[in-house]
């Protein structure tokens, strides 16, 4: 029997909002498949609420294949192709890169590219977050528990990143990706090369990459709102030349199509609204 | 953990402890022309394929917040849809009132100062309910 697809989504306490932008819950029942994890602004960690998540094709195509109950993904500029049986059951969280000091005490500069079990990254306490979620009796109480487990994993007294790298950052965030590099520089007061070599150590991606992550995560994110807008407006908006270009940003960027990203969807639409990653 | 729910940690967190609850036959979409007209935010959202079964929007400038259900007889605290009044408190108002408007909210009342006090104007969004912002706080 097929049940209807679920969903909820949440933003988290306003202690968190630095480290995280959302939560998003999910139950689908369907036929198996691939689900392509596109490149964004955001870290994701992806906890099942039933079996593992099975990475087949890492961002990073040199790296090897990793299944896992609860995994991290680094940023990244290629797809993470997910193999499932049908059925996903599990919570999403959208971590900033700040996030990834704050809640693991590593820079995200260190996940790059990577996908990893959460148990490396928190030890025997990912274990303890997946129990919890799956004793909780539906998805507000699970956001719950994400909020009170990540504010006792937060430590803002870990090193903080160099405040020109979280200037860059909110720049791009702020601009849609849209601001040219050499401009940004210029902003802050740093040569290029300078300012390309402290954001990739912190973040992991060039500062260039990082534009055209921001730009590509707002345009899915039109893509998938309620009113589902036609991609040549969705281009015009987002700072696309035209459809073509988005179209082939997505190839590159998604290994896939944009129509055959959303098809990869049941009709449980992106509420948007997110805040930009910043 | 238990989770409180005195006043006084409402308090402290920032999250509203009085909401106004409003029905739509399409939640996604009031949640939706909320955002786009007044400036709402959405906090959170639980439904299925087929329809959002609840929201909460919450007033970013403030701690108010409005939580929306569908219509439908599933919904037995369902009210009919285009009733309810909300009242926020604004600074910027002759902003707000061009943004609802560029968004399709009709007007019943244009900006005017009010015989008790401060600024305001009154709005119907696209299912009929009403929405009153000025500056006077109450």
């Amino acid at each position: 029997m097929e049940e209807p697809p679920e969903y909820g989504q949440c933003r988290p306490a306003p202690v968190l909002r630095r480290s995280v932008s959302r939560y998003t819950g999910y139950r689908i029942t369907g036929p198996p498949g691939l689900h392509h994890g596109l490149p964004s602004g955001h870290l994701t960690l992806i906890v099942c609420l039933s079996g593992t998540l099975d990475v087949v094709a890492m961002p990073d195509r040199a790296r090897p294949p990793v299944s896992s109950v609860s995994m991290v993904a680094g940023l990244h500029d290629a797809p993470a192709v997910i193999s499932h049986d049908g059925r996903q059951y599990g919570v999403q969280l959208d971590l900033t890169w700040q996030g990834a000091r704050t809640l693991f005490g590593v820079p995200a500069g260190e996940l790059v590219g990577d996908v990893v079990d959460l148990a490396a990254l928190l030890g025997r306490r990912a274990g303890e977050l997946a129990d919890r979620l799956a004793g909780a009796a539906g998805w507000r109480q699970r956001f719950d528990v994400l909020d009170h487990v990540l504010a006792g994993l937060a430590d803002d007294r870990r090193a903080e990143p160099p405040a020109e790298v979280t200037r860059a950052w909110r720049r791009l965030a702020a601009t849609g990706g849209r601001l040219p590099v050499g401009e940004l520089a210029r902003e802050l007061g740093w040569s290029r090369r300078h300012l390309g070599e402290r954001f990739r150590r912190e973040v992991g991606l060039s500062p260039k990459t990082a534009a055209r992550v921001i730009r590509f995560e707002r345009a899915c994110r039109r893509m998938r709102s309620a009113a589902r807008p036609p991609l040549a407006e969705v281009a015009a908006e987002c700072g696309y030349f035209d459809q073509a270009h988005l179209a082939r940003e997505f190839r590159a960027l998604a290994g896939t199509t944009a129509t055959g990203w959303l098809a990869e969807f049941p009709s449980v639409q992106d509420q948007g609204g997110g805040p930009a990653p910043g | 953990m238990t989770q409180t729910n005195s006043a006084g940690a409402h308090a402290a967190t920032g999250t509203p402890s009085v909401w106004t609850c409003l029905t739509y036959r399409d939640v996604r979409a009031a949640s939706a022309f909320l955002v786009e007209a007044f400036g709402f935010v959405e906090r959170a959202s639980y439904g299925d394929s087929e329809t959002v079964r609840h929201a909460e929007l919450v007033w970013p400038a403030g701690n108010g917040g409005v939580m929306l259900g569908p219509a439908g007889a599933g919904n037995e605290c369902g009210q009919p849809v285009g009733t309810g009044s909300t009242y926020v408190v604004v600074d910027e108002l002759d902003a707000l009132f061009a943004r609802a408007t560029a968004a399709g909210a009709r007007v019943v009342r244009g900006i005017r100062d009010e015989d008790y006090g401060g600024r305001g104007f009154t709005v119907r969004d696209p299912e009929g309910a009403l929405w009153s912002f000025g500056t006077y706080q109450g």
